[in-house]
């Protein structure tokens, strides 16, 4: 049956063309139609003509139609019509292709002009002669749509530009009926070449200058406010224009994401957030708190030292007493602001308005700190609500295919690198697929089973080993009572190799235990350096807040938050130096060890998870010692702008980029949310208890003679409270509110209201779209069914009829 | 840029910045080193169309593997060789900027996938896709066998109406899930 059928069509004169790409899956194809229609031949124009440019002409398309037939295996079934197409369609179970079936050449024509494969054809038209001739074709791209061109009628040409017009005309009116702002950005975002968008505009927007021309003699009032509404918005563009420009090392970054990739480019990226929030955090500390103390001076200053530059290590001498670099400058007094009197009579008048430190100094630390949380709950949420989405379970594959490429990098060698590392995650992923489940043995169980636990035993020692060592280190310097340099050095010397030479052990457990998928490896090394950073956080925090802050005395301390933050200064600049060290010498001489004795290509690999924490912990120690040392996000800044050019460097010089995936934007919101909980959530905490709970030197500072800092913004000091009314507004409102927990109750019940509601809005939403797409499952179906059937009849018909 | 500035007219250049998304000096630097590529007569036509091969010696392109894909996409001429005018280029670097949404990537990705021009990505172009992705040497192609794995997975989770191809809505529904694309959908000058 099946020969004769083949013996029939091919007395026809024509050969037949399809779809080139159905040669590709005839394997287990169960349905074959082989028709051969007159190209010609209209009685089965359903539609009319398509639109689309890149329409296959059946004479000039080539499909090894014999191949497939002479390679045809037994169990396919022969061509019948009726009712047995939809047994042949729908039995087996196997996902119907709709270019698994021999469509005949009318069909073809129809298929390609259905709406889903139309609105992505290119609708480019320019009239401009081809000079010269066609490239040769590449891969498979063989069905050059040049060729339907160049053979096709004038009459399909003009179709496809006269369905173009339409589409324009289309559009031009859908934008008049928008409000100016909203129509060019919706024709800004349409998918037309910059021609068809120009055309678009000018048919668009001249109806409107022409209304606008009716309008005119109206009022000279309308027409004086338009033109200062126009003026008003160039500026504006232009200001946000002049602030984009002013993206801070725009080309270096460039420059790195060409050579490594998006992931190493969020690296850089986080820095530079943090040193915007730093810059935030010096303005506002600077311009409340350090002007005002700065340009009036405490009166009387003890022990006057001379400047020597060991102090700009130690932040001793100079810095505690004469600078308002620390917490010990300031004054706990209140600042007289003079008001000018009139010219006969010298001096203040006393009635200027006055400016009292302790509160200022209060109520900024608050504010600030309130700043950054908004800031960074913010971008906490908009990162999840980006990044985290509701069905992302789904789309493995696809992901992994279509959005793996990185179209930023432009040179070779990473280009070739990063080809490779798509084609080993692809292999590593079907292998597994292919092969099924690794089974393993149970010996070879156990044995990973005892790595891992030895792993981790090992980690987790070292890290207690290390807290164990700073405490001790702290402990007995607080028992000598010598404050000497070099034994202050020692303390931050020894955090600071620890934060260095840990984690580089870590990565080597990694190595041992050999994790199966990389990402496992990433987040159990991140949480790893986190435990480290934590726990000698969490030493030093009990070294300050619970030995020297309660006994102050003991220690031999007059000012002991002037200590606390000198010790926070003294730790950033050991990390800074150890840091620089590292990459100096670490790195460097890592590279030469791996080219000239180990003579591998192999550069080392930016370990961008370790180097992310290195500047979260940096972060946490600024905000923990912006209470002590206002003028500590300053040297954050400088630090971090060093830091930058000196990872560039190192960048650049030493390494090569990773050959194992990184997925950038779930790495990053996982960064920005380690910075959000146990970052800032920490030091808001630590600096929220020192504020509550802890006595103030009775020495030294804006605090002294209080029972604890907190009471100065509750301060009841009448004359301050008359020039300043928001403040006994605000107690007004601690009094009142904050006081009684029904209050609290009550918001935290209205939050836990709010998640419950939209938790089952989610819900609902994911059942709906499960419901969709079952939809559009059965839609795909029916599709399917119909054109099969009308094909059926068709040739049942051409059959029949007589030639 | 003084002199191109003056090249590029003032409402010219105003035009194209509001019709595409990109800055003046994002415009204004496409135009210089668009002119770079022009040879000495043809800088003086108004509508200077330049060749795919001097285009593809842009770094930016150079060793890209979608390289000649993307100047077919946005190319209008009529020969369909891949030769581009400026307004050409300055519409893919638009589609390749960092503000332009993600439907028009989505949409011009879609194109550039689908390299039998047909309106869908079916197993031919897939197969296209994956072989520019993992490159040109032996040892990194995939068998036929993972292949096919390959695109049948990929066509499991994306394919909903179930016809064997991957259509425009289908794929920017599977692309909006992906955050990554994005930034990874970027060309910058």
């Amino acid at each position: 049956m099946l020969g004769a059928v083949c013996l029939q069509y091919r007395d026809h004169s024509r050969t037949m063309a399809y779809g080139g790409n159905i040669c590709q899956i005839d394997s287990d194809s169960d349905f074959e139609n082989m028709g051969e229609i007159e190209p010609g031949h209209d009685s089965f124009q359903l539609f009319e003509e398509p639109a689309a440019s890149t329409q296959r002409s059946p004479e000039t398309l080539q499909m090894d139609v014999f191949r497939d037939f002479t390679g045809a295996d037994a169990e396919r079934q022969p061509f019948s019509a009726g009712g047995p197409i939809r047994g042949e369609l729908f039995d087996g179970g196997q996902p119907r292709a709709l270019q698994r079936h021999r469509w005949s050449a009318a069909t073809l024509k129809v298929l390609s002009a259905m709406p889903s494969r139309a609105a992505a054809v290119s609708r480019r038209h320019q009239a401009s002669p081809c000079a010269t001739s066609r490239p040769p074709g590449t891969i498979r791209s063989d069905l050059e749509p040049a060729d339907v061109e160049e053979t096709t009628s004038e009459g399909k040409q003009k179709m496809s530009l006269f369905t173009a017009n339409t589409e324009k005309q289309q559009l031009v009116l859908h934008l008049r009926g928008l409000p100016p702002g909203e129509a060019m950005r919706r024709l800004r975002a349409a998918a037309l070449s910059l021609a068809d968008k120009k055309d678009v505009r000018r048919l668009a927007f001249s109806d409107a200058a022409h209304s606008s021309r009716v309008s005119r003699s109206v009022s000279c009032h309308c027409r004086l406010r338009v033109h200062m509404c126009r003026t008003w918005g160039h500026c504006l563009s232009g200001c946000l224009h002049g602030l984009t420009s002013l993206q801070l090392w725009h080309s270096a970054m460039k420059r790195l994401s060409g050579r490594f990739g998006t992931g190493v480019l969020s690296y850089f990226l986080f820095l530079r957030t943090l040193l915007l929030f730093n810059l935030l955090l010096f303005v506002i500390l600077g311009l409340f708190l350090v002007l005002p103390q700065a340009a009036n001076p405490p009166p009387h200053i003890s022990h006057r030292h001379p400047f020597t530059g060991l102090e700009l290590l130690t932040g001793m001498g100079y810095f505690i007493n004469q600078s308002v670099m620390f917490y010990g400058y300031y004054t706990n007094g209140v600042l007289q602001t003079c008001r000018p009197g009139s010219l006969d009579v010298p001096g203040c008048e006393t009635d200027g308005p006055q400016y009292s430190i302790p509160a200022a100094y209060f109520f900024t630390i608050v504010v600030s700190f309130l700043i950054i949380c908004i800031i960074l709950v913010y971008s906490v949420s908009k990162s999840f609500g980006r990044n985290f989405q509701v069905l992302a379970s789904n789309g493995n594959w696809t992901v992994k295919v279509f959005c793996s490429w990185d179209f930023k990098v432009s040179k070779e060698t990473p280009v070739k690198l990063q080809s490779e590392k798509i084609s080993t995650q692809l292999k590593e992923l079907l292998s597994e697929v292919i092969r099924g489940e690794n089974e393993k043995s149970r010996m070879q169980r156990l044995r990973l089973l005892i790595v891992h636990l030895t792993a981790w035993a090992t980690c987790l020692g070292s890290i207690s080993l290390g807290a164990v060592v700073v405490h001790y280190l702290s402990e007995t310097a607080i028992e000598q009572r010598s404050f000497k340099e070099a034994q202050l050095m020692l303390l931050s010397a020894a955090v600071s190799g620890l934060n260095l030479l840990l984690p580089s052990f870590f990565n080597l457990c990694a190595w041992v235990e050999n994790h199966d998928s990389p990402s496992v490896r990433v987040y159990v090394s991140i949480f790893r350096n986190l435990l480290l950073k934590v726990s000698i956080v969490g030493v030093l925090c009990f070294r300050w807040l619970g030995r020297i802050a309660l006994e102050p005395e003991k220690c031999g301390l007059e000012c002991w938050e002037t200590f606390v933050g000198q010790e926070l200064y003294r730790l950033l600049l050991m990390d800074f130096f150890f840091t620089l060290l590292y990459s100096l010498s670490g790195e460097f001489l890592w590279r030469l060890f791996s080219t000239k004795i180990l003579k591998r290509e192999r550069m080392p690999v930016f370990d961008i998870a370790r180097n992310v924490l290195e500047l979260i912990y940096g972060q946490t120690l600024t905000w923990l010692g912006m209470l002590f040392s206002p003028l500590l996000p300053a040297v954050q800044i400088i630090k971090l702008f060093l830091l930058f050019y000196m990872k560039k460097t190192s960048l650049m010089l030493n390494c090569q980029a990773s050959r194992k995936p990184w997925r950038a934007s779930q790495m990053t919101t996982v960064f920005i949310s380690l910075l959000c909980f146990p970052s800032f959530l920490g030091a808001a905490l630590s600096v929220a208890y020192v504020i509550w709970k802890i006595k103030p030197s009775s020495r030294c500072g804006p605090f002294r003679n209080l029972t604890t800092m907190f009471q100065s913004g509750m301060m009841r000091d009448q004359q301050l409270e008359n020039s300043h009314p928001i403040l006994s507004w605000l107690n007004w409102a601690y009094n009142a509110l904050l006081e009684k927990p029904l209050f609290l109750f009550l918001v935290a019940g209205v939050f836990l209201l709010v998640i419950y509601i939209r938790t089952q809005v989610v819900d609902g939403q994911i059942r709906i779209i499960r419901r969709l797409e079952k939809q559009i499952e059965n839609e795909g179906k029916d599709k399917e069914f119909l054109i099969a059937n009308l094909q059926a009849i068709y040739e049942r018909s051409d059959l029949v009829s007589p030639h | 840029m003084g002199t191109t500035a003056s090249q590029l007219g003032k409402d010219l250049l105003s035009e194209y910045q509001e019709l595409t998304f990109l800055t003046k000096q994002e415009i204004l630097l496409a135009h210089k080193r668009f002119t770079e590529l022009l040879n000495k007569d043809e800088k003086d036509q108004p509508n200077a169309r330049v060749s795919m091969e001097r285009i593809l010696t842009l770094p930016e392109l150079k060793s890209n593997p979608f390289r000649r894909r993307i100047c077919y996409v946005f190319s209008t001429s009529d020969c369909k060789n891949g030769s581009l005018t400026f307004e050409d280029f300055l519409d893919l670097l638009s589609a390749f900027s960092d503000s332009a949404t993600m439907e028009i990537k989505s949409h011009y990705a879609f194109r550039i996938f689908d390299f039998d021009d047909d309106g869908t990505l079916d197993y031919g172009d897939l197969e296209n896709l994956v072989n520019s992705l993992t490159g040109e040497t032996d040892e990194t192609r995939l068998t036929p066998e993972e292949m096919r794995q390959l695109i049948s997975n990929i066509l499991e989770e994306s394919d909903i109406d179930k016809d064997g191809t991957v259509n425009l809505s289908e794929f920017q529904h599977v692309i909006s899930r992906s955050p990554d694309f994005v930034s990874s959908f970027k060309i910058v000058l």
